[in-house]
């Protein structure tokens, strides 16, 4: 089974076989690229296609498809381009002098066809100035390196040039004499080559044909590399989304008992209701599972080259399911905001103190509501009184949520009495929200005969998920008494160590020197 | 230099006086032309010939007119002007010399 060519020649239709299309149009070019420097030019090629039709007509009644053979028998009885271009104009007076010298003796420039890397110029450059065609290599890669000026200089020779088909142009190729008359058509063919082969190429480009092999290999193997990074890509979004929406690991350290919590956990926390974490989760996973789907059927669509039908619904609903995501993730952003979006505060003093100095105690035996089981020693290891004191830690037991980390503020007294104020701050989407979330806070705190005994931290319940949960302790200090803390004075400050110029995460060891965690 | 390469350019070379010579006789179309060329074994291939005609033309030997064809393409149908006739009467003075001139020099060498 062969491919047929419908073609009309002088306005005669003809069927041919792709092959017999092929050589026909070669041999027609090749005969106009030789006739190229005779008078009356198209006369003769018009002349030769109204032969050629008799002859097909001849050889094929109606409808028949032209062979490959009979092409070539065609070709035979018409003869070899190059038996055309000998025949120098021998009549005319003013050429009779140059007509002495062989067509052969006009020597241009073409690209070598024998032995390419892309397009065979560096071959038709060495023909050209009789060198090897290694110096020619070498010479485009050094102006390549230096100035980057060899691709640029490459493709336009490429697209000027014609190539040498027949052994006519191949014995020009590598010719001896070169004259201003040959230069001076190689000008004037160049520009009609140009727009000829700009044409041809789009053409090419865009049906992906007839691009030289050594191209199309080049492009094949970048497409190969491209796809399979693209589905690489895409199966490693794919099991990573998996990953985390299906078995939800426990892989933040964010635990007080050491052990690591999921990040579906963690979100329950902090999303108002468990739809916006729903929603979160969905819209994640729209834009997770779009895009690496998407990727990968790209990148196996560029190393297999497969089209199908179905491949733009494909995408279509790859980009719909992305563009939902991004609406989700948008909403559940826009109400969480909300819900952030006020500061509320309440503060209650618990006591005053009367003595000369006031000790500060952390109570290990201060129970935190509801999480008995908890380690205590572990909860407030670590912790000393500071401004900024570390927040990182929660825990999520019971149906509360356990923070770690009380701020402590030491402030001058208006009067001689020691005055202890506990401080709860949440945020909302309005006052009472807010308010309501900081009365939620369950902070142990008791001021006992000079000890003020507190918990290094406090807990509110999940249902009010985070919402930038904060106790704060103000401790106001009459001129000339003290605040102690295991066994150290701890305001006012007693040296040069103002306890906020340290890292936040620097804690007191037993011997009072502070030390980075 | 190969035998056949020298034939041919004989053969080349006396070709524009055949063709006019053919026309001298009466208007005919490329194929026809041809035709009698290849009758009388004067042609190498037929792509020579179309060059030729329209070089011979160019130059106001020969004139040619259009004629449609029942049986295939329009046809070309070339014929010898004044000035042709005039140039073929030159030729053939120059031919019968040559004819003379290498008969009587081969002859010579023969005996």
């Amino acid at each position: 089974m062969n491919k047929t060519v419908s073609i009309h020649i002088q306005g005669f239709a003809f069927i041919l076989e792709e092959q017999a299309y092929d050589q026909l149009r070669n041999y027609l070019n090749d005969l106009a690229s030789v006739l190229q420097h005779e008078e009356g030019k198209d006369e003769i090629l018009q002349d030769i296609e109204l032969r050629i039709v008799e002859l097909l007509q001849e050889k094929v009644t109606n409808q028949q498809v032209v062979q490959l053979e009979q092409i070539q028998q065609i070709i035979q009885l018409l003869g070899s381009p190059e038996a055309f271009g000998e025949e120098e104009p021998t009549s005319t007076g003013q050429t009779s002098a140059e007509s002495t010298e062989p067509m052969a003796a006009h020597k241009r420039f073409f690209r070598d066809p024998e032995n390419p890397i892309l397009g065979g110029v560096a071959g038709g450059v060495a023909a050209y100035f009789n060198i090897d065609i290694v110096f020619v290599r070498i010479f485009f890669v050094l102006f390549t390196m230096a100035f980057g000026s060899g691709i640029p200089i490459y493709i336009i020779l490429w697209i000027v040039t014609p190539r040498a088909l027949t052994a006519s142009e191949k014995l020009q190729m590598r010719g001896r004499a070169v004259n201003v008359e040959s230069i001076k058509t190689e000008f004037k063919e160049a520009t009609e080559r140009v727009e000829k082969n700009t044409k041809k190429w789009t053409q090419q480009f865009r049906t992906g044909s007839g691009m030289s092999e050594r191209t199309n290999r080049f492009v094949n193997f970048i497409k190969k590399v491209l796809g399979s990074l693209m589905v690489l890509w895409g199966l490693a979004v794919l099991i990573t989304l998996s990953i985390f929406i299906f078995i939800d690991p426990k892989l933040i350290p964010a635990q007080i008992n050491g052990e690591f919590t999921s990040l579906g956990e963690l979100s329950a926390l902090f999303f108002e209701t468990s739809q916006l974490n729903q929603f979160i989760y969905l819209g994640v996973a729209l834009i997770g599972y779009a895009v690496g789907l998407s990727s990968m059927l790209t990148g196996i669509r560029l190393l297999f080259t497969f089209e199908a039908k179905w491949l733009r619904g494909g995408y279509l609903a790859f980009s719909i399911a992305a563009v939902c995501g991004v609406v989700l993730l948008i909403f559940v952003g826009v109400s969480t905001g909300k819900s952030f979006a006020i500061e509320g505060e309440l503060s209650k003093e618990i006591g005053t103190y009367t003595g000369d100095s006031l000790r500060l105690d952390i109570s290990t035996d201060l129970h935190l509501n509801g999480a008995a089981n908890l380690n205590a020693n572990a909860y407030h290891q670590g912790y000393r009184p500071s401004k900024n004191p570390d927040q990182g830690i929660i825990l999520a037991h019971n149906g509360r949520i356990f923070i770690s980390g009380i701020a402590v503020n030491y402030s001058a007294s208006t009067d001689t009495l020691f005055h202890v104020k506990i401080v709860k701050k949440a945020n909302g989407a309005s006052y009472y929200k807010a308010n309501l979330r900081a009365a939620h806070i369950d902070f142990p705190c008791e001021l006992a005969t000079g000890q003020l005994s507190f918990a290094s931290g406090f807990s509110y319940p999940a249902k009010d998920r985070m919402r930038d949960q904060e106790v704060e302790l103000q401790i106001a200090v009459p001129t000339g008494k003290c605040v102690i803390w295991n066994g150290q004075v701890v305001f006012p400050y007693t040296s040069m160590e103002e306890p906020n110029s340290v890292s936040d995460r620097a804690y007191v060891y037993g011997d009072g020197e502070y030390s980075a965690w | 230099m190969n035998v056949e390469n020298t034939q041919s350019q004989m053969r080349k070379g006396i070709l524009e006086y055949c063709i006019l010579g053919i026309l001298n006789k009466g208007e005919a179309y490329p194929s026809e032309i041809l035709e009698k060329l290849r009758g009388a074994q004067m042609l190498v291939v037929e792509g020579t010939v179309y060059p030729l005609l329209t070089r011979l033309k160019n130059l106001e030997l020969l004139s040619y007119r259009w004629e449609e064809s029942t049986s295939g393409p329009p046809r070309k149908y070339y014929c010898i002007t004044p000035k042709g006739t005039q140039f073929y009467t030159d030729l053939s003075h120059t031919w019968q010399e040559l004819q003379q001139a290498v008969s009587l020099l081969t002859q010579i060498t023969k005996s």
